[in-house]
């Protein structure tokens, strides 16, 4: 019984992962109509700024890792002024080819800095596990599941109580709209992407901090992951992200309990699949979809 | 007939040529308006296919090519017909998935080599076979054009809507778009095979997809020859990268940025039907003017 528990507390574990970028991603196709394959590389640059703080310029860890995760601030806009202001509004695809070139330029740059054999992240806190009754969990991992569920709960409760978060959402159901009842739209786009950056770079800060490495691939190693969740969740639904996410994660390490690893991102590939089939819209998704 | 280039120069035509050919097949589904982001994958099923084909059963090159190119048009028309209630970008998204999920299950039969891929394919694709192959593509498509599916394809992607209320069945075209996709796609893939020797799992995924549509979109999209120049002139430029010692690849990311950027026209191919682009050369005709201060229908 405790093997049940503990394999279902790894997925939510790697959950956590897939939360925070998907979060971000489904974020911005909600308040854009932009599918920002791009998303999953913030992660990675995320750890990547850490360590350079930490190594390079000589900070503390945990500076570093402050620096580390609001360095999505400034990738999100400079990303969204470069490029997606240009894009978004007339053209998905074009948008969704152009995420994915600077997908492609944010790892093969990465690449040409560090090489592609990946680097070790400095410890945030030691990995020690702790057992309790049982279940083994380390510190970094207890870390990033409890920063996982504030940052979804409160991403949840700016989008319900706060009038950013009206804002928000009004302008993820229709743009016009919005723009005629006042809402600053611009403003509340380059605000979300700015927020999903930022989820995104903590998530990779986080993360890195309980498997301590980084290659420049990893931001592509979770694209998928984070396809599967939003979509299946449904885009633009943060909450159901959120839940699917976890159920992912889940999904993924009893598979490679039970089943075998080779399997594991197969599992997910075909929950992906079924529910496209069933139900497009996702299991929390509002009827009308876009693109 | 191709003496005049060295042999360096003949390898990289080589695999822009083959990777032009894909990138037409993948012309054909966008054409159509399928988002397909699986052409990386139906390359390595074509591959796969041809060497095995011609490893296990001993299949001569162009049997083998054949299948690799049948191959691919199958697994393409299942796809098709598994995702035909879908379109636009969640077709895209899904058709990225089982991509990748080919590309696991490849990597998970020891009988096809595992993840170390299937090796010992037979060396026999040469830059005269490729041009050939390429040629023959481009022509297809010309007559393709002229042809009834062809016109329903075209017509399909340019307005859906319109099409079915034709009597054209959107399904029926959507699994064509992809089979034709897929019958290039996988001959590329079958060339590819006898050209590396070797067809490895990752070569399905997505990772090289990006590059196919950086070929797709910075040679033209509006025809499927500006396809097969992109996906030779990127990859005369990627070599002469590596020739200078840099591994500046993230140049390409910025490449398609930009031309992503300046191309305000969008990016989906907007193949004009022959009667359409005739008008294009004359001046639309305009509204006869009326005279200040009438107004239509007093």
């Amino acid at each position: 019984m405790t093997e049940l528990v503990q394999v279902v507390l790894n997925g939510l574990i790697i959950g956590s992962e897939y939360v925070l970028v998907a979060i971000g991603f489904t974020l911005i196709f909600g308040v854009m109509g932009v599918m920002n394959v791009a998303q999953a590389d913030f992660y990675a640059l995320g750890a990547f700024v850490m360590i350079w703080m930490c190594v390079n310029a000589g900070l503390g860890v945990v500076a570093g890792a402050i620096l580390g995760s609001l360095s999505g601030l400034l990738f999100g806009v400079l990303y969204y002024f470069l490029v997606l202001s240009r894009l978004g509004e007339k053209d998905f695809f074009a948008a969704f080819i152009g995420s994915v070139g600077v997908s492609y330029f944010i790892e093969n740059l990465l690449t040409s800095i560090v090489g592609s054999q990946g680097e070790a992240v400095p410890p945030l806190l030691p990995s020690t596990f702790h057992s309790w009754g049982g279940l083994l969990i380390s510190d970094p991992q207890i870390l990033l599941l409890a920063a996982t569920l504030a940052i979804s709960v409160g991403l949840l409760l700016v989008l319900k109580r706060t009038p950013f978060g009206r804002d928000i959402r009004a302008v993820s159901e229709s743009r016009f709209l919005a723009a005629a009842t006042g809402v600053n739209c611009r403003l509340v786009i380059i605000g979300s992407v700015a927020i999903a950056s930022v989820i995104a770079t903590i998530g990779g800060v986080l993360v890195s901090a309980t498997t301590l490495t980084i290659t420049p691939f990893s931001g592509g190693d979770v694209v998928l992951e984070m396809f599967v969740v939003a979509i299946v969740a449904g885009m633009g639904s943060v909450g159901g992200a959120t839940i699917v996410g976890f159920g992912l994660g889940v999904i993924e390490s009893m598979t490679v309990a039970y089943i075998g690893s080779s399997w594991e991102e197969v599992a997910g590939l075909l929950v992906l699949v079924v529910v496209l089939i069933l139900r497009p819209q996702g299991l929390f998704g509002r009827q009308v979809r876009i693109g | 007939m191709f003496g005049f280039m060295s042999l360096y120069a003949q390898s990289i035509f080589v695999t822009g040529g083959i990777f032009a050919i894909a990138t037409c097949g993948l012309y054909v589904t966008l054409a159509a308006g399928q988002t397909s982001v699986m052409t990386q994958a139906l390359v390595g099923v074509g591959g796969y296919a041809a060497g095995y084909a011609s490893v296990q059963w001993h299949q001569s090159f162009l049997l083998s090519l054949l299948l690799g190119a049948i191959a691919g048009a199958i697994v393409g028309a299942i796809v098709a017909f598994l995702l035909r209630k879908m379109s636009g970008m969640v077709l895209g998204v899904a058709t990225i998935a089982i991509g990748q999920a080919l590309s696991m299950i490849a990597s998970n039969i020891p009988a096809i080599g595992g993840s170390l891929g299937y090796s010992g394919v037979s060396l026999e694709t040469t830059i005269n076979w490729v041009a050939l192959f390429l040629v023959i593509a481009l022509l297809v498509f010309t007559f393709l054009r002229r042809t009834h599916l062809g016109l329903a394809l075209l017509a399909v992607g340019k307005e859906p809507a319109v099409a079915e209320a034709l009597g054209i069945s959107s399904t029926f075209v959507r699994v064509w778009a992809f089979a034709f996709g897929g019958v290039l796609t996988g001959l590329a893939g079958a060339l590819q095979a006898h050209w590396l020797s070797v067809v490895e799992p990752t070569d399905l995924g997505f990772a090289n997809e990006a590059l196919i549509f950086m070929y797709l979109i910075v040679g033209g999209l509006s025809s499927p020859w500006g396809a097969a120049l992109g996906a030779i002139g990127i990859n005369w430029l990627l070599e002469a990268l590596k020739f200078t010692g840099s591994d500046r690849f993230w140049i390409l990311g910025i490449l398609l940025v930009v031309v992503v950027l300046s191309r305000p026209q969008g990016i989906i191919p907007r193949r004009n039907l022959p009667a359409e682009r005739k008008s294009l050369l004359h001046r639309k005709p305009r509204a006869p003017s009326l005279p200040v201060g009438v107004s239509i229908g007093d």
